[in-house]
């Protein structure tokens, strides 16, 4: 199931946000529970499986690690294992084929293999597993002795299939205490409407462009259609996961929870680096934590740093996804980070604040055809139209055509990908005054009915980080 | 507590093995057969009539559905506007996809079926004997003299 979907909207989360509020404080999060496990069968129901096997594992690793708190080589022991058995999961059902395919491609074997169906949200809810036990073995958190809030943590559905990733000790307190309000249930539907539109109405449409491109043949795509292409998925991507990001945020405070923003108006940025602590900042900050600085962050040598660099990166493709063109994206920007760090990095500081946009844009599209790709021989093809005149040449009637077509949306989605609209709704509409209090509502509520028009009227509704 | 913790464990991660397992050998794989194989088969062994190979812009105009979403796409269209046959075969890229599909190949069905009404028997005969089949990660539809030949070709070739 989908937030974009009118099954959810008008059935499940009604029903759910009823139930929930109805019944008291001792069952919330037994109905959150079940709420959550019911979201997660709907698409793949022999996959609930796993997650309840991977709950109860985690549950008792982590009462495993506080029982031999007071004896380091057991407890290590234990966490060892407990990672080494969530990165097999993981392994399995993610990277068993790719692993095959890609044995068999060096060595010019055929080894017979069965392609599985990915298990929705595997990648988050590891990863939130993993957060657990590494935080515990760590003393950072205390163990979860409630094995039914523990699976909460795991499975909540605001955030089970697309994140953010919440690290348990952001959310340990929460679990047993939180607060209900009009104000925060309110704020929490806004940022729900606001993210649904986004993805509905912005990267939904933005998408058919982009599709539109990327079905034709690369003899027709002119250089400037190639831009035009990569500038659509750019968008799509970030109003798609953006919008998602914003839809589990304001359902976690309609049940009361606060998760931690996402994504800061990443395309505002003017480096690399900074384009990093604005996209998925869950995910980055997972990898920093958990990763990068347990291999020594930058407090090493220089040489040791590039390879930390370069292991983060490698994974962080390799965790988007069973492919080299993810492993090929995560390295360009590995790189690309170092190349800025230790080369370029002064001299783009240097730079008119535009120039330092259009860079990090460029570098962006040309990492999203990477993302967007089948395989890597799509993806150098298609880089290559970016950058050569081939027989459609630099401007044909095609990317004219796009372009006059598009210009609209695409300026209110460059426009919404900054923060200037929502400061200015903030400064004019939502003061706490009753006339302006009226308007806002009146804004979500058309945001809203435009969005069930569309859903109801619309076939293409993907969603590109459900496959993650 | 020790050992009844260890006995935990141990039945749990026997459990995971098992689930991969069972994973393994009962349920309905992905074929990872190219799309491309499966067309061949289907050409060389197949009966298609009047049916001609279409683009992906044509699976766009008339399913509504996007190429570049799918791992694959092939598509095959009688000619004339009176020729109702076609072949639409999809490999997903994940289950997940299967309904959206379904859902967009029924539509089109369905508008197919209201358009030869009181109209062109022979379509409506056709057009009701098509087949719709979702086998694992592969989509297929036929609408046809010899669907069901051709779906017992896709069905071994996949």
């Amino acid at each position: 199931m989908v937030f974009s979907s009118l099954v959810f909207l008008f059935t499940f989360l009604p029903i759910t946000l009823i139930v929930y509020y109805l019944v008291p404080w001792k069952i919330k999060n037994i109905i959150l529970l079940i709420a959550s496990l019911v979201f997660y069968a709907w698409g793949e129901p022999i996959y609930i499986i796993l997650m309840l096997l991977s709950i109860t594992f985690n549950y008792f690793m982590g009462r495993d690690i506080d029982f031999n708190r007071d004896e380091p080589i057991k407890k290590k022991r234990s966490l060892i294992f407990a990672i080494a058995v969530n990165l097999i999961i993981l392994g399995f059902f993610k990277y068993y084929t790719f692993f095959i395919q890609t044995i068999n491609d060096i060595f010019s074997v055929h080894i017979p293999y069965r392609e599985l169906a990915l298990p929705i949200g595997i990648s988050f809810y590891t990863f939130q597993t993993l957060s657990y036990i590494i935080d515990l073995y760590w003393g950072k958190t205390e163990v979860q002795k409630n094995i039914l809030n523990f699976g909460l943590y795991v499975s909540m559905f605001p955030q089970l299939i697309a994140g953010p990733i919440i690290k348990y000790v952001d959310v340990a307190a929460q679990i047993e205490h939180r607060k209900l309000s009009i104000d925060r249930f309110g704020s929490g539907a806004m940022f729900f409407i606001r993210g649904l539109a986004k993805k509905v109405l912005l990267a939904n449409n933005i998408g058919l462009l982009h599709s539109a491109i990327v079905g034709m043949e690369f003899s027709e795509i002119s250089v400037l259609t190639a831009w035009i292409g990569a500038l659509a998925y750019t968008l799509q991507i970030y109003f798609d996961f953006g919008g998602y990001s914003d839809m589990a945020i304001g359902l976690g405070r309609m049940f009361g929870f606060s998760f931690t923003k996402n994504f800061d108006y990443p395309y505002i940025s003017k480096s690399i680096t900074e384009f990093w602590r604005r996209w998925h900042i869950s995910l980055s900050t997972w990898f920093k934590e958990y990763v990068y600085i347990p291999l020594g962050g930058n407090k090493v040598s220089v040489p040791r740093h590039l390879i930390n660099i370069m292991i983060v990166w490698f994974l962080t493709g390799l965790w988007h996804g069973a492919s080299w063109n993810f492993v090929a994206w995560g390295l360009y920007y590995g790189i690309l980070l170092l190349v800025e760090k230790y080369i370029l990095g002064r001299l783009t500081s240097k730079m008119p604040h535009i120039l330092q946009h259009l860079y990090l844009m460029v570098i962006v599209m040309i990492g999203w055809v990477f993302f967007f790709s089948p395989g890597m021989n799509y993806a150098l093809t298609y880089i290559k139209c970016m950058f050569t005149i081939g027989s459609a040449g630099l401007v044909d009637k095609t990317a004219l055509y796009y372009l006059t077509t598009n210009i609209i949306l695409i300026l209110i989605c460059l426009i919404g990908s900054t923060p200037y609209v929502h400061q200015v709704f903030k400064s004019v509409i939502l003061k706490k005054k009753k006339k302006h209090i009226r308007s806002a509502v009146i804004i979500y509520a058309a945001l809203f009915v435009m969005v069930i028009a569309y859903l109801v009227s619309a076939t293409y509704n993907p969603f590109l980080y459900f496959r993650f | 507590m020790k050992n009844k913790m260890f006995l935990i464990k141990t039945v749990l991660t026997c459990c995971i093995a098992l689930f991969i397992a069972y994973m393994l050998i009962n349920v309905e794989s992905f074929s990872n057969v190219d799309i491309k194989e499966v067309e061949n088969q289907i050409v060389t062994t197949g009966d298609l009539g009047t049916m001609k190979k279409s683009n992906n812009m044509m699976i766009k105009k008339v399913f509504g559905l996007n190429d570049a979403e799918y791992d694959g796409t092939i598509y095959y269209k009688g000619e004339g506007a009176m020729d109702v046959t076609e072949l639409l075969i999809i490999k997903l890229n994940s289950k997940d996809q299967a309904s959206s599909v379904e859902s967009a190949v029924r539509k089109r069905l369905d508008s197919q079926i209201q358009n030869f009404t009181n109209y062109g028997t022979n379509q409506l005969q056709l057009l009701e004997n098509s087949v719709i089949k979702v086998s694992g990660n592969y989509f297929f539809y036929v609408v046809s003299e010899n669907a069901v030949q051709l779906k017992d070709i896709f069905s071994d070739s996949i």
